[in-house]
Formats: C-alpha cells, sequence, structure tokens
C-alpha cells in the first residue's frame, strides 16, 4: 500500500487543500523495510480511492506525507511507526524520510507551514486515516 | 554502569516519542481527548519520568521549552498529477 496525503494550492485560483491517494500492492507481503521497488516508487501500485478537495494537475505542492506499508497492515502498527518515525526526526529539517516496524514514511513542508508543523502534520494524518478507513483496505 | 546510562536515555528518548505521540492524538481529535485517555498516557508517563536521573528531567524540560519550528525550504518545488482510478504513477513530480 502506498498512502500519500499532499497539500497543495491552485495556481490559478489559489484554493488550497488536501488530496490523498491510496494505491494497493495485492498480494504484496513484507516485514521490516518495504522491498526497493516498492520504495523506490518503481512500482507505484494500483490507485484504488482518492480524497479531492483541489482537482489536479498543476496545482503546486506544499507539504506532503508518503506512507508505503503493506495492504494488510493494521492502523494501529501504522500509527506506531508513524510516532516513532516522526519524534525521532522532530529536531531534523524538512523532507524527512525514514522507515518505522514494517512502513517507509517520507513527510515534507514548505517553510509557511513548518512553522506550526505538528499541526500541518495531525491534517496530513487525519486526511491519510479517513481515506485508508473508508476504502476498507 | 554503561548499561544504566543505555537505560536512562531510553527513558527519555521514550519520553519524547510518547508526548509527541500524545501531541498528535490530540491534534487529530480537535485538541481535545477525554480524560480516561488522557489519565493511559499519565500512567505511561509517569514510570518513564520517574526512570530518569534530575539531570536528564532537566535536560528534557529544557529541551521541551526550546522546541520551535522545525527548519524547511521556502517551497517544494514539486506540483501535482492526475492518476486515474485502477491505475499506477504517482501523484506529483517535480516543478
Amino acid at each position: 500500500m502506498f498512502l500519500v496525503a499532499q497539500r497543495v494550492v491552485s495556481p490559478t485560483d489559489g484554493r488550497d487543500g488536501i488530496n490523498a491517494f491510496l494505491y494497493a500492492h495485492p498480494g504484496r507481503v513484507w516485514k521490516g523495510a518495504p522491498p526497493p521497488d516498492i520504495a523506490n516508487r518503481q512500482e507505484s501500485g494500483r490507485l484504488v480511492n482518492q480524497l479531492i478537495s483541489v482537482p489536479p494537475p498543476g496545482n503546486r505542492v506544499r507539504s506532503f506525507l508518503d506512507i508505503a506499508a503493506p495492504d494488510e497492515l493494521a492502523w494501529s502498527s501504522i500509527q506506531a511507526g508513524f510516532v516513532t518515525f516522526a519524534a525521532s526526526q522532530q529536531e531534523t529539517p524538512f523532507p524527512w524520510a525514514g522507515t518505522a516496524g514494517d512502513c517507509l514514511f517520507g513527510l515534507s513542508m514548505e517553510e509557511a507551514l513548518a512553522k506550526a508543523w505538528k499541526e500541518e502534520v495531525a491534517n496530513l494524518y487525519r486526511m491519510a486515516l479517513t481515506l485508508r478507513l473508508s476504502t476498507g483496505l | 554502569m554503561g548499561s544504566e546510562v543505555t537505560a536512562m536515555s531510553k527513558a527519555t528518548e521514550r519520553y519524547r516519542h510518547l508526548l509527541f505521540e500524545l501531541e498528535l492524538e490530540r491534534l487529530v481529535h480537535g485538541g481535545v481527548l477525554s480524560q480516561e485517555v488522557e489519565l493511559v498516557y499519565t500512567e505511561r508517563f509517569e514510570p518513564l519520568w520517574f526512570a530518569m536521573s534530575a539531570d536528564e528531567q532537566s535536560e528534557l524540560e529544557a529541551w521541551f521549552k526550546s522546541r520551535r519550528a522545525v527548519a524547511a525550504k521556502s517551497e517544494l518545488h514539486e506540483q501535482d498529477c492526475t492518476v486515474v482510478l485502477n491505475s499506477g504513477g504517482p501523484p506529483r513530480k517535480a516543478a
């Protein structure tokens, strides 16, 4: 599973919002770090659901949260990994990238959002969680 | 001696992780958690706090007061892409 929540702003009318995308990798199971083809995005998987508040393409990306995890992994395990990942990175500059548990995480945001980075993390996280729960993977 | 230092450092690290988890939980739930949930966190914080030395507790308090924004670039220089259901392809690319 590749789960992305990204805040974008429209270059034409200035609309700002978070879009989220959920890709499935049926049959792919791993322990620890994801396999290289998934970690490197060579195998993005199949898009199975999305939440769009500002329609693509061509919007500027202001922040993103990327999560690569086995399709069947419980959200509680993803959350535990995310907390470990983010807590260990919180004194380093963005972008953040790293593995925790069976998940690979990526997180970044522009300077204006980084002034209140925890709120933005929560916004991205909430959207990712909403999409995952509404998909039933 | 060495293992004692390592154990105390782990308590500090786990305290920081737990604090972030609590902050994230609060933010995801609109800023407020139930008293029951807050109490569970309190019960998880206490043994970690008391496993630290006085110096570690002081360092943690200083760290807590000094926390500030994470450094970041002014722009990510990426733009989003259209992705079609049941197909692949990334949702963003370099601008």
